[in-house]
């Protein structure tokens, strides 16, 4: 499973950089079956975001194995993660919150500067 | 070496039954002896009258090991029990001769135990049933008497081991209905009674403890050379759990190989099969002396032993890969050959007449995931048998996208999204496949994380069937009131979000899978039937109420992790589906609302008199008053929401606004 996200991580990277806005341009055809992959990468955009902004507090971030250099690598631990924390508030709102907004704005959306 | 002494065999028989006799005279008396002497203020000490009783049990055993020794003697000196006399017709029966006996050495159990593996070995080795039979015939009560005596069970499986496993194959009947004798099944019974026993016994203290099975008898038991023979010792061994969790643990995986590896699993052939009737015949005789079936059931029954199987982190899921499968069934045959050849020219012809085996598989998995949720290692395990069994069903799902597996394996599939609901709530966005414990509080009870996709393939294997989908639906809308409970006493965690996720991802199951208007109907009348017996009969409040008292994350996890009681719901839909749709969208707006305030009242947010005519004994009863009580608190907040926007999250958790 990492190896997939190793994989794909890079390549959502470049996507953003480039502000390309087609959704499913570098999706597998294995990622076309996840009916979360659009969920997902709001979730990992929302995250991302607050972890650059160092919106999250660091004794909620000490035990994270999927955190490298300040990037989310997200696994089975970041699920357990973001679960247990998906009502917390940073910066005024709840990650759900945060999650919605980048889910509704699509590849529209940008971590707020 | 002890005294040499000289016996009459005869007698010392005689006198060994009549100890026998005695002690179960004492045994069965003794409850009633000791009443009656504390009734009547006895000076007599009956505190130790068990400890006797024991005591004269193994008087029993050293005589009877005696009473052994000293026929063999006599059988050496050229003595047989049966002898033609000297002109008479027929046999007559002859007093053995008075023998010397080491009195010492012969009257330990142990002794007794290498006799009975001698006598079991050599009839076995005759490999004739009929023969084996009649030496047989006094093992089983011996096997019996020693049951829990460590020296004989230790002395017999080290001289019988590998042998004793294969006594099935050695005794099954050539011909006839049933494939055992009673002789048979008798001394089957004892030996699988025997091997459980001593699974469960060990030897040694400290570092040295040790199983009292040895090693080449657990390697004969795990080493597929006859695992047909090894089964059925399990089949007629005793109840799962009178068994070592960790020795059937190793059985099941053992049968597992052999039986993924081509390994004659089946009970064997007799005879040619000559007619279509044959073959079905003996479709059925595979059926009922199916060996791998055997273990599961009794790993099933251990519990235990089925999650050390699936739990475990580096082969659970290749364990789960062979059982969530289609292939629980007998192999079935060609009919081509009972064909005439005007109906078949020629050619192998689909199998026909297999006979579904597929529910000891399902009691096997719905066993690997049943441990009490916790911290336990056994609540671990379970953990990872969820997480084998999603992974090892999405797999099936891949390889095989048009094939539905059995009914009864996919209502195991649907126990275990049931007992791990939240897990897989929260696995709707879930990344890789890992148990774990839940967050990194103290205490934190072991969860279950899928993969998104794994997840979803899941779900669709699990709820094809229109009324099972109908059916989880409906429990799942009735936890709605422990989620809101939930989330009042967890504030980081939004269980009513994650229930809404997982309502979504069904949703879309749904929709691909385009029930027709029946299906449909069928699917609805189910949920709405389930979800209003289950809220109706009080069990949000019941099975909530004691977990919450603490309030810590932990357990509000874990109270919400807990299925619904089976028997509280009525899964009969025979109502008027008419009427369901007539009122459908009021009923359940009004049933949204009670299971809602249900959770706040269980989070004690909500403070009502004693006397409200809607509330009792924990339990709604929507009325007139219920209706007025709602609209005046209706923008009264409750554990930071308003009641209607907790109930508009709720609606939205059910799937009712989309």
């Amino acid at each position: 499973m990492t190896g997939r996200f190793a994989l794909r991580l890079p390549a959502f990277a470049i996507l953003i950089a480039l502000g390309v806005a087609a959704c499913d341009g570098g999706a597998t055809s294995e990622e076309k079956t996840d009916p979360a992959r659009q969920r997902k990468a709001a979730i990992e955009k929302a995250v991302q975001c607050l972890l650059d902004r160092g919106a999250i507090p660091d004794e909620q971030l000490r035990s994270a194995t999927w955190l490298r250099d300040g990037k989310l690598l997200p696994n089975a631990d970041f699920t357990d993660w973001y679960t247990t924390h998906d009502n917390v508030k940073y910066q005024g709102q709840t990650l759900l919150d945060w999650t919605e907004q980048a889910e509704k704005a699509g590849n529209t959306w940008r971590c707020p500067p | 070496m002890g005294e040499f002494v000289g016996v009459d065999p005869e007698n010392l028989k005689e006198l060994t039954k009549r100890l026998g006799q005695l002690h179960d005279l004492l045994a069965r008396h003794s409850p009633l002896i000791q009443q009656k002497m504390q009734k009547w203020g006895s000076e007599v000490a009956v505190t130790s009258l068990p400890g006797l009783i024991a005591a004269a049990l193994d008087d029993v055993r050293d005589m009877d090991a005696r009473t052994t020794r000293a026929y063999e003697l006599a059988r050496q000196q050229g003595w047989s029990a049966l002898s033609g006399a000297p002109g008479v017709l027929g046999l007559t029966l002859d007093r053995p001769p008075g023998v010397r006996l080491d009195w010492e050495a012969t009257g330990q159990s142990a002794y007794q135990g290498e006799r009975d593996a001698e006598t079991l070995t050599a009839a076995l080795a005759a490999k004739n049933p009929e023969d084996a039979r009649i030496a047989l015939l006094g093992l089983p009560e011996s096997l019996r008497r020693h049951m829990a005596d460590k020296d004989y069970q230790a002395a017999f499986w080290a001289g019988a081991g590998p042998l004793a496993l294969r006594a099935a194959r050695a005794l099954y009947e050539r011909a006839g209905g049933a494939l055992f004798s009673a002789e048979s099944l008798s001394v089957l019974r004892a030996l699988g009674a025997s091997l459980a026993a001593a699974s469960q016994m060990r030897v040694g203290t400290g570092k040295d403890r040790r199983p009292l099975l040895p090693t080449a008898t657990r390697a004969t038991l795990t080493g597929n050379s006859d695992p047909w023979s090894v089964g059925m010792l399990v089949k007629y061994g005793p109840e799962g759990r009178s068994w070592d969790s960790r020795l059937l643990a190793d059985l099941t995986r053992s049968m597992l190989d052999a039986r993924a590896g081509g390994k004659d699993i089946w009970p064997p052939t007799r005879g040619t099969l000559e007619t279509d009737a044959d073959a079905s015949r003996q479709q059925r005789l595979m059926a009922e002396y199916d060996a791998v079936g055997a273990v599961l059931q009794r790993a099933a029954e251990n519990g235990m032993a089925a999650r050390h199987v699936l739990g475990d982190e580096a082969t659970g899921l290749k364990y789960a890969r062979m059982l969530v499968s289609d292939s629980w069934h007998t192999p079935g045959y060609d009919p081509g050959p009972f064909l005439s050849s005007y109906a078949h020219p020629g050619g192998a012809l689909p199998p026909t007449g297999q006979v579904d085996l597929s529910a000891p598989t399902a009691a096997f998995l719905k066993a690997a995931v049943s441990a009490e949720r916790g911290t336990s290692v056994d609540a671990e395990e379970s953990a990872w048998s969820v997480v084998h069994i999603v992974q090892a069903t999405a797999e099936f799902s891949k390889l095989h996208p048009q094939t539905v597996l059995p009914k009864e394996i996919r209502q195991s599939l649907i126990y275990t999204a049931d007992r791990y609901l939240p897990d897989l709530a929260a696995s709707v966005n879930g990344y890789g496949n890992k148990a774990r414990p839940h967050g990194d509080q103290p205490g934190a009870p072991w969860v279950s994380y899928v993969d998104s996709t794994a997840l979803a393939e899941f779900l669709r294997q699990a709820l094809h069937d229109p009324k099972d989908l109908g059916a989880f639906e409906g429990r799942m809308d009735a936890r709605i009131s422990a989620s809101v409970a939930a989330s009042v006493r967890d504030p980081n965690q939004d269980y009513l979000a994650q229930m809404s996720a997982l309502n979504g991802l069904t949703a879309r199951i749904k929709k691909d899978f385009n029930f027709d208007e029946a299906q449909r109907l069928d699917e609805k009348a189910q949920r709405f039937q389930t979800f209003l017996s289950i809220i109706s009969g009080g069990w949000g409040a019941l099975s909530f109420s004691k977990a919450l008292g603490a309030g810590t994350a932990s357990q509000v996890f874990v109270a919400v992790a807990q299925p619904p009681a089976s028997e509280l719901i009525n899964t009969d839909h025979k109502i008027e589906t008419y009427k369901i749709n007539e009122d459908e969208f009021r009923a359940r707006l009004l049933h949204v609302r009670i299971p809602v305030i249900q959770g706040l009242l269980i989070a004690d947010l909500i403070d009502l008199p004693a006397n409200t005519s809607w509330y009792q004994n924990g339990v709604i009863s929507p009325n007139a008053d219920f209706t007025d009580w709602y609209t005046t608190h209706e923008r009264v907040v409750y554990g930071g929401r308003r009641l209607d926007e907790w109930v508009k999250d709720a609606e939205h958790a059910m799937d009712i606004q989309r």
